[in-house]
């Protein structure tokens, strides 16, 4: 008997949770950095962003798995934080109100690009709030030697991939930039470029989790795995085991309690997610 | 009334009441608690539609509020109990309540959710438009009363106290009105974009005004303009959705500000440093005639100066320029030898009460000379009692209209 | 006398329309242990952010070990304020100090056991060894600068500036740290210490710099621990000179003078 069989689990469910799982893995680790670093903001500022590189990036390619997506995203995304920096640094305006002016004007650009290409993308303009996991799911799939796994689960494997590569290798610039910047730089490590490769990072990984569970979700996919992670880790392979935990338990869950409530199963991570990170953090109280 | 003209009017009344709330979102550096709430406050929206049946503007208004106030009991447990740092808490109770709202929306699909999150500014009815006439007139009914004391608490919470300001329940007072102002800009935009109303007009208007009485002026009709303008686009290209254009419209107008704004606005500043390098070069020029006519070159050779400069020095008449040699005029005379006096003057000073090393004080006075005016030439001459010899034992020309020794060399 | 380890000329700094620093002048002697002074405010931080290229200067350039800043990567030390660090970031007292060892990692690289012995070596020698496998925020605050001496120490840099080493820790420590800094100084090492101790100040250190928006003394602790220029650095700002150099820094940034 399969593990799936034993939870009486059809395939589709079986890919409904890995594609939720990967994608929660893919933005959890750029996240935790971005929680470390004081940026969680920026990480909804990002997620917000990256509407109009996705819809650019489909009119171009004519298809949701495409690489111009995340190229559009991150160059999206990217634009984004260097906007918000300039009318912080140059233009004196404060840099929370600068953030809010920024991912609202790239926001409504995605929004409008959306509307007036309505005819050649089939991107659902629910999926900018809801995301489209559910439905996604039944969608086109893509063949990787004998197997046939839905698209969305490729992308999502692909930006899982993509985020764990990212974080292992560079996990000691990582390290030295969040910890101390100003040392970072002395021992010559080039902090700023680590930061923005951070923030491309997210963006590509914001791209599979847009299509999942929307902009706003996504922003609970960057910063839940990552503030669970830190109200009990000592060190960082702790934090990191940690976000593989409440990943793939949040995907679960969610599962469990959209099945149960009959919602949107995007919402359901989530909600499961903020669950685990409440009973991790009454836990984390209880100990102390 | 029409639709378009419903929404016309939905549209000035929402920009002027978020101008409002929107100034001290922004002088209190809370945009991104504005953008919380916002999301907070969709469970109780949602809540109140799916319970409530109809969309009473009373009813969603006080779901709406407990689930704002909900956010900010989760915020601040969070910030109480854990070690996390405000800006996780933020985007925590931010997405979190946006996905409880979510699955109450995917759950229930009440009708009238779609409004709250995407914004249909065009389905707003007469009972609306009642309502958030009279959100805005009382706002402004009571302006007068309240601005100045919420300006106290804004800046200096301490400061209010010690006057005797109830600072806590201003601080109350302003959230409650806030969150009405969000949940009716939320059905002109949509949940994502009422960030947009609140901190876009009021960032253009510091641009434009250092006061913040005028502040918020400018900025409930910077909000005014900009959603007419997105709802009149949107009606002429039918299908367009408003909320976005409103959006557009509105960063269109903080671009504007930005760029041309009289405080701190680009252009302004960069022509404002323009003209001061032009002066800066011109009073070097004088001073350089100066140091001519009194046979002494100056120990660094002067700039020299464009042809704008010297026509301008012209112009106002402190150079003669009828000769093939410019020469000062009498009044050039003069600004020159005030200049060289604040220059000898800060040397005196740099040398005597700072104690700069001697070798350093030409090159900052060099420098300091064309931002020393009359009274504080004054008051240095007061504190190193007004000698007549420079560091370099060059004499310090007198202040003018002031009889002094006649200059020797 | 060797040549300078640290060298300023005509350095001055500002921060939102303020002046902090105007023409600042030094030359401090490379194996010394030099004590920066000052009151509140006087720039003392915002000298050693300008020489590490934190705060760009408005005028005036800094060098370190005779060189500009970008070519002695590595081989400056920095410890910073006790305030600017997260304390509740999750990494042990060896993790510190193993990112003093990361000078000659690449982009991939990783510390290996090599760098995992000078990071002991450098928390048995400032008596953290026993402590390496602590979190950082669950230590006092002596031990907090321990853990950060350790991972200075790890980087075995030839200057180190350091931004208030003893604040916040207990005597003993106070002595110890004290003592490890005479040692790294007598290893060669260039070592500049922010302090605000008055008193102590004339002990710990061979020379001083006191500052206050400029250099108001500097040269050996003896002949700069003298009551008439404490005064000059303690008694109060210079309000013109501070004014005057406001209107030009606002002026320069196109502002309203």
């Amino acid at each position: 008997m399969t593990p799936a069989a034993f939870l009486s689990l059809t395939a589709n469910d079986g890919w409904l949770l890995a594609a939720a799982f990967l994608t929660a893995l893919a933005c959890g680790l750029p996240g935790a950095w971005l929680v470390l670093r004081r940026m969680s903001l920026t990480g909804d500022a990002i997620s917000h962003s990256v509407l109009p590189g996705i819809v650019i990036g489909f009119l171009i390619s004519g298809s949701l798995d495409s690489p111009w997506l995340v190229i559009g995203a991150a160059t999206c995304g990217w634009l984004a934080v260097m906007l918000i920096d300039r009318l912080h640094h140059v233009g004196g305006v404060r840099e929370d109100a600068a953030t809010g002016i920024v991912f609202t004007t790239m926001f409504s650009l995605g929004v409008l690009l959306m509307r007036r290409y309505a005819g050649r993308v089939d991107l659902d303009p629910d999926c900018v709030l809801f995301g489209q996991i559910d439905t996604a799911i039944h969608g086109a799939r893509v063949t990787i030697g004998s197997l046939e796994i839905p698209g969305i689960v490729a992308s999502s494997a692909f930006s899982a991939l993509l985020a764990i590569t990212f974080a292992a290798i560079l996990h000691h610039r990582l390290l030295a930039s969040a910890f101390d910047t100003p040392h970072s730089r002395m021992l010559g490590h080039a902090p700023a470029l680590t930061r923005s490769l951070l923030l491309a990072v997210t963006a590509a990984v914001v791209v599979a989790a847009f299509q999942a569970v929307g902009a706003i979700m996504s922003v609970a996919l960057l910063v839940l795995p990552g503030a669970t992670g830190l109200l009990i880790a000592r060190r960082m392979p702790a934090l990191f085991a940690v976000i593989t935990v409440h990943a793939a338990l949040s995907a679960f869950l969610g599962f469990q309690l959209a099945g149960l409530a009959n919602c949107n199963y995007g919402a359901a991570v989530v909600i499961a997610g903020a669950g685990l990170f409440v009973l991790t953090a009454v836990f984390a109280k209880i100990r102390a | 009334m029409s639709a378009i003209a419903t929404a016309a009017v939905a549209a000035v009344l929402t920009g002027l009441l978020c101008g409002f709330y929107g100034t001290f979102v922004v002088v209190r550096r809370m945009a991104l608690t504005g953008d919380m709430i916002s999301h907070a406050v969709l469970p109780g929206v949602v809540a109140a539609l799916v319970w409530g049946g109809t969309r009473n503007p009373i009813i969603v208004l006080a779901c709406a509020g407990a689930a704002g106030l909900l956010g900010s009991f989760a915020m601040r447990g969070i910030l109480a109990h854990t070690r996390l740092k405000p800006d996780a808490a933020l985007a925590l109770v931010l997405s979190v309540f946006f996905a409880i709202g979510v699955a109450l929306v995917s759950m229930f699909q009440p009708s009238g959710a779609i409004a709250f999150l995407y914004g249909q500014i065009a389905a707003l009815d007469g009972r609306d438009l009642a309502f958030l006439a009279t959100a805005t007139a009382a706002t402004f009914a009571l302006a007068p009363f309240i601005f100045r004391s919420l300006t106290l608490v804004s800046f200096d919470p301490a400061f209010a106290r010690v006057l005797g300001l109830p600072v806590r329940a201003i601080d109350t007072a302003f959230y409650a009105a806030l969150t009405v102002a969000i949940v009716i800009a939320m059905q002109a935009v949509g949940v994502v974009l009422v960030t947009a109303m609140l901190v876009t007009p009021a960032a253009a208007a510091r641009f434009c005004t250092p006061t913040l009485v005028r502040t918020c002026a400018i900025a409930c009709v910077t909000g005014a303009v900009g959603a007419l303008a997105g709802v009149a686009i949107s009606d002429l290209r039918t299908g367009t959705p408003t909320g976005p254009l409103i959006a557009l419209c509105l960063a269109a107008l903080f671009a504007l500000a930005a760029l041309f704004g009289p405080h701190h606005g680009r252009l302004p500043t960069r022509a404002r440093r323009a003209r001061n390098r032009r002066r800066i070069a011109g009073e070097d020029f004088l001073k350089a005639l100066w140091h001519y006519e009194h046979g002494k070159p100056e120990p660094t050779a002067p700039a020299t100066p464009s042809r704008a400069v010297v026509r301008q020095l012209a112009a106002r008449g402190m150079i003669d320029t009828s000769a093939p040699a410019p020469a000062l005029t009498p009044a050039g005379r003069e600004a020159a030898a005030g200049l060289v006096r604040a220059h000898r003057l800060w040397e005196t000073y740099l040398a005597d009460v700072a104690e700069y090393p001697p070798d350093h004080v030409h090159e900052e006075a060099e420098r300091a000379e064309h931002w020393i005016d009359a009274a504080r030439m004054r008051e240095i001459a007061d504190r190193i009692g007004t000698p007549s010899l420079d560091p370099h034992g060059s004499p310090i020309p007198p202040a003018a209209g002031q009889p002094g020794k006649e200059d020797e060399t | 006398m060797n040549a300078p380890a640290l060298e300023t000329h005509n350095l001055s700094v500002s921060y939102r329309g303020k002046p902090v620093l105007q023409g600042v002048d030094l030359a401090i002697p490379a194996g010394s242990l030099t004590g920066l002074m000052g009151p509140n405010g006087a720039g003392k931080s915002t000298l050693l952010k300008t020489l590490i290229g934190e705060i760009r200067p408005d005028s005036g350039w800094a060098r370190l070990l005779g060189e500009p800043l970008a070519r002695v990567l590595g081989r400056v030390g920095y410890v910073p304020q006790r305030e600017s660090i997260d304390w509740d970031f999750p990494v042990s007292v060896l993790d510190v100090a193993l990112m003093g060892t990361a000078r000659d990692l690449g982009w991939f690289g990783r510390p290996g056991r090599g760098h995992r012995r000078r990071a002991m070596d450098a928390l048995e020698q400032t008596g953290m060894a026993d402590f390496a496998g602590r979190r950082i925020g669950e230590l006092s605050g002596g031990q907090q600068q321990r853990a950060f001496l350790a991972r200075a120490l790890a980087q075995d840099a030839d200057i180190y500036l350091m931004d208030e080493p003893l604040a916040g820790v207990d005597a003993a420590t106070e002595r110890a740290i004290i003592a490890l800094l005479g040692t790294m100084r007598d290893a060669g090492k260039t070592v500049v210490v922010v302090h605000h101790d008055l008193r102590t100040a004339g002990r710990y250190f061979d020379r001083l710099v006191l500052l206050n928006l400029r250099v108001v003394a500097h040269g050996p602790a003896d002949d700069v621990m003298r009551r008439e220029l404490l005064e000059k650095a303690y008694g109060g700002k210079l309000t013109l000179l501070s004014e005057v150099a406001a209107r030009e820094v606002r002026g320069g940034e196109g502002r309203e003078p």
